[in-house]
């Protein structure tokens, strides 16, 4: 599905959150946002997601104004995925995940379905979490939870995949891992990810484009190569990033300033 | 995996139905023949089933049978209403009378009778004022829990000072009413179903059910199962959140009003029945614990109430209040939960 923004704003109480964003990211393809704590990422696949309405602007799903679907067309459409869940009550892995499944049931249906469990199975399996399914999610360590969460955006088999930090508190082989699924995902189904990053350097390994905000701006957005090879990052960030070739792949890596100043 | 999993959980769900329907026909039962006049069990069934008894034992049983259901309907009502209250705060240690909406049911209850004392009387019209007053402390301690902080331990906390205040409120009221009331006020206060009548049962039974039909009918379970993980995470599975939390907060606190209205406050059932239940199924799945915790706040209510009346066997000075003795056992439940973090 072909996502589409067209000079969107949002603001939190006068406080410009996103700021005349535009983007255009194509079916199969994966977005990444990156920018620092506080530059409109969350908000940006919040507005996205249809949680928040934009105060300006438009955004469109294969040409379509996002305002005009209708809210269960969304929930069938759209995964978000909230990296704060929370854990106060006790509920179960399996318990979660199948709330996704919530918005393809008929009316008064109260019970799963049989095609609804055998999809957990197979995400599950995907996803290595086969065995924490009966666990609490309180008893879960931050890994098993990430990997769970994305489970459960996945589980909706959405059209529009958006992910808010997925790779956080992942080592460093899951990492890997949770990307590799998302983008097998995207490619398979034909659907559209947007993911909010921190780590550039998964940023610069798996997404097909990557947009650079700084304060609500896009100041720089293309292919990973280009974006993290321009001197907008190191200036948004305050660190020097180096790309570097390893075989086929260009890598940024973000080096602190002091070596800098140690070498001159 | 997923598939045992969840045919686990149902042959579980339908054992547990069954285990405790017939503990709470057990305790029916045993309600039935205790008393001031102990009836054994098999000649009070016997009686009920229009055979041989004599006419004071059949009284007897009559008054034993409506004030059983009372209980039964009154346990029920406030494990529902504890479930619901839990699902849309978020919060393991909400409950009508810890979150003061019970005491507020009852201080506006009594605001209404210092108008006119034979409001009690005309049930309809006590239960709309008993939930208006429910709405009203709902409100209020949910408004001061999210101004100090929005955490479990102070909506705990906000809840503590609405409730110490109205049930002061409540307690000066009924005391200057005493005299006009036709049971003692103290009844009231801690709840008691020693003077439900037969014809009570119906106003605890109307809204019991109604309730009970409306929660599933709106799909309010799996809405609560949603809302379990996050605003975010409902209202992207399609969820108005704040239709159903507005609806639930309606339901939980028409349950409580309607049992405050009729029978006084009866603390703590709203606080276990939902624990046990969880604790019994092991996760907050909404469409079944809301049915677990009313079988489960139904058999607490039963046994309290036996309880009170065996103690009152001990005394020439009328009956002790239901509520006192679910104070008792729920107090140090609810510290054993608040040492735990509120997780069950």
């Amino acid at each position: 599905m072909r996502i589409e923004l067209k000079n969107v704003s949002f603001s939190y109480n006068s406080v410009k959150a996103v700021d005349k964003v535009s983007l255009e990211i194509d079916s199969g393809k994966t977005l990444c946002l990156v920018g620092p704590n506080g530059s409109g990422k969350t908000t940006l696949l919040k507005l996205v997601a249809s949680l928040i309405r934009p105060k300006e602007g438009v955004i469109y799903l294969d040409g379509k104004d996002l305002k005009t679907f209708d809210i269960n067309e969304i929930a069938k459409m759209l995964s978000y995925s909230d990296p704060h869940l929370p854990r106060t009550l006790p509920a179960r892995v399996i318990d979660f995940i199948l709330t996704s499944r919530y918005p393809f049931h008929k009316a008064f249906q109260y019970f799963e379905s049989k095609d609804d469990l055998e999809l957990v199975d197979f995400l599950s399996r995907e996803l290595k979490i086969s065995h924490l399914l009966d666990r609490r999610l309180d008893q879960l360590s931050s890994g098993e939870l990430q990997r769970v969460v994305i489970a459960a955006a996945l589980a909706k088999k959405p059209k529009v995949l958006l992910l808010d930090e997925p790779s956080a508190f992942l080592d460093i082989r899951y990492r890997f891992e949770v990307m590799d699924i998302v983008k097998k995902y995207v490619a398979k189904y034909g659907a559209t990810s947007i993911v909010a990053l921190h780590d550039i350097n998964i940023a610069s390994l798996y997404c097909d484009t990557v947009a650079l905000l700084n304060k609500g701006k896009i100041v720089a957005c293309g292919p990973p190569s280009d974006v993290f090879s321009s001197k907008v990052v190191e200036e948004v960030y305050g660190v020097k990033v180096e790309i570097i070739q390893v075989g086929s792949y260009y890598v940024a890596f973000p080096l602190p300033n002091y070596r800098d100043r140690q070498h001159t | 995996m997923a598939y045992q999993i969840a045919r686990i959980s149902k042959t579980k769900f339908l054992l547990l139905v069954l285990a405790l329907s017939s503990l709470l026909l057990l305790l029916a039962v045993v309600s039935l023949s205790v008393g001031s006049s102990m009836i054994p069990p098999f000649q009070a069934l016997y009686c009920l089933a229009r055979a041989e008894c004599s006419e004071t034992t059949r009284l007897i049983l009559g008054l034993r049978v409506a004030r059983t259901t009372a209980s039964i309907l009154v346990g029920c009502m406030l494990a529902v209403a504890g479930v619901l209250i839990q699902g849309i705060t978020r919060n393991p240690l909400a409950d009508p009378f810890i979150l003061g909406i019970s005491s507020t049911a009852l201080a506006i209850l009594s605001v209404a009778l210092l108008v006119d004392v034979n409001i009690l009387a005309q049930r309809q019209l006590a239960i709309s004022i008993a939930l208006g007053g429910a709405l009203l402390g709902f409100f209020m301690t949910t408004s001061i829990g999210v101004l100090s902080g929005g955490t479990v331990l102070s909506l705990v906390l906000s809840g503590i000072a609405v409730s110490a205040l109205f049930s002061g409120v409540s307690h000066v009221l009924l005391y200057m009413l005493q005299d006009r009331l036709r049971h003692p006020y103290v009844n009231l206060l801690m709840g008691s179903t020693s003077g439900t009548l037969g014809r009570d049962i119906p106003y605890l039974a109307v809204p019991a059910v109604l309730s009970l039909l409306a929660l599933y009918a709106l799909g309010i379970p799996k809405a609560l199962n949603a809302y379990l993980f996050g605003e975010h995470h409902a209202s992207q599975l399609g969820y108005r959140v704040k239709l159903t939390t507005i609806t639930s907060a309606f339901i939980a606190s028409l349950l409580t009003g309607a049992s405050v209205a009729v029978v006084g406050i009866v603390g703590f059932i709203g606080l276990a029945g939902p624990h046990i239940s969880r604790m019994l199924y092991g996760t907050s799945d909404h469409r079944v614990t809301v049915v677990l915790s009313a079988l489960s706040g139904s058999a607490l209510a039963v046994s309290a109430d036996i309880v009170a009346r065996l103690i009152t066997l001990f005394s020439t000075r009328g009956e002790l209040p239901l509520g006192v003795v679910t104070s008792i056992i729920g107090a140090p439940f609810l510290a054993y939960l608040v040492i735990r973090g509120g997780r069950s």
